[in-house]
């Protein structure tokens, strides 16, 4: 069984390695250093913290779930509709082609998310610097250089893993945009399995974030636990790791009620239709 | 005679003090006050206007409470699109907005809040300079 899912796991990244895949990849990738030499010049920056979160300000924080569903579940809810898999199953049991589209969509977006904070990290972080783009004005936020460092350890959630190195932060950070990715490119695999209409599969994970993060605003209690606030945490204070680990195990676990759905119930009327 | 004399004083008086205050608006605190930005949308409030005592010097912001932490951006602006630099997630403390406004020009400051922000409440004092 595993190595038919490996097989057909290695097929499955090599197909979505195509020009669309790329072309895809080379504008997301663009989109923020195009935002920032742009609009740097209108803002005001302390550190290199300031020139990293202004990276992912503007629309990146309400496209975010749109781009980790498009990713891989945009096409492969095209293969069920194309009864693709009807051809696959000739080769091995629904359940293994299911396991193994959905580590697929795992490893692509953990990549493609993980690569995308990680390389906005590099640049803001070591690049810029010697660019010499920005000049950092401490002085505007009555900080000095040196408690512009204390300050950023404060700032917002995850900052205080700057206290261990810029790069243990930048890296650990990027992890956890990859794993937020990894949650709602799930959401989206399984509700493109369970609901009929794909788009509205496709659409349910766009729709519980940016739904729930405007519902979870008007609540002071719920606010700390807001989708948008738990992956792009700079337009809140800084909350402990714990309450955005919380919102995310909230996550995991609808995922796995998902998952026993989709494997032990949805998949025998699966394997009856196709 | 007397009395002629004491009015004409007290009326020397308040115009000297209305013409140094007028002369030192720029550079004097304005009283708390409050705003209301807009969430969610990236809502706008202004401060109060005061009138640039010094060309291109920054302005001063003092704030003293605001209901939403890195939710709101501010700058200072001017008559005829002129405005200086946002400085971001303007939390309680102190600030030193540029403000290129010419001296003798109106100017204000602009408060915007976040894409995700929930609305927010903010006192603060401030002075053109």
């Amino acid at each position: 069984m595993i190595n038919i899912i490996r097989e057909l796991f290695i097929q499955e990244i090599k197909n979505r390695l195509d020009n669309k895949f790329f072309i895809f990849l080379a504008i997301l990738f663009l989109f923020p250093y195009i935002m920032f030499f742009t609009r740097h010049n209108s803002y005001v920056f302390r550190d290199a913290l300031d020139v990293y979160t202004f990276m992912f300000e503007g629309i990146l924080p309400l496209i975010f779930v749109f781009l980790t569903v498009i990713i891989y579940v945009g096409g492969f809810s095209r293969l069920l509709n194309d009864r693709f898999i009807v051809y696959l199953r000739m080769r091995a049991p629904l359940k293994e082609i299911l396991i193994s589209c959905f580590l697929s969509n795992a490893f692509l977006t953990f990549i493609v998310f993980f690569l995308f904070a990680f390389n906005l990290f590099i640049f803001s972080y070591y690049i810029e610097p010697i660019l010499g783009l920005v000049k950092y004005q401490p002085e505007v936020y009555s900080l000095t250089e040196k408690t512009v460092i204390l300050d950023s350890y404060k700032r917002f959630t995850f900052t205080q893993l700057l206290e261990y190195g810029n790069f243990v932060y930048g890296f650990t950070y990027s992890i956890w945009i990859g794993i937020n990715a990894i949650i709602y490119s799930s959401l989206g695999f399984f509700t493109v399995i369970l609901f009929s209409k794909k788009l509205i599969g496709i659409s349910f994970p766009v729709l519980f974030y940016i739904i729930g993060s405007f519902i979870f605003g008007f609540s002071s209690t719920l606010m700390p636990y807001r989708m948008a606030d738990t992956i792009f945490p700079f337009s809140i204070g800084q909350q402990s790791i714990w309450t955005n680990l919380t919102t995310i195990s909230f996550l995991v676990v609808i995922n796995l009620f998902l998952y026993f759905f989709t494997f032990k119930m949805k998949i025998t009327s699966l394997e009856n239709t196709m | 005679m007397k009395l002629k004399k004491g009015l004409t004083a007290l009326a020397t008086s308040l115009v000297v003090l209305s013409g140094g205050a007028l002369v030192n608006a720029g550079t004097t605190y304005s009283s708390y006050q409050n705003v209301s930005i807009p969430g969610n949308n990236n809502g706008v409030a202004t401060s109060s206007t005061q009138t640039k005592t010094t060309t291109n010097a920054s302005s001063d912001l003092s704030v003293s409470y605001t209901s939403n932490p890195n939710s709101v951006d501010a700058r200072a602006v001017g008559g005829a699109g002129v405005s200086g630099a946002w400085v971001r997630n303007v939390n309680t403390g102190n600030y030193a907005l540029p403000n290129p406004v010419k001296a003798g020009a109106a100017t204000e400051i602009q408060f915007s809040t976040d894409l995700f922000a929930a609305t927010t409440a903010m006192t603060f004092k401030w002075r053109s300079n």
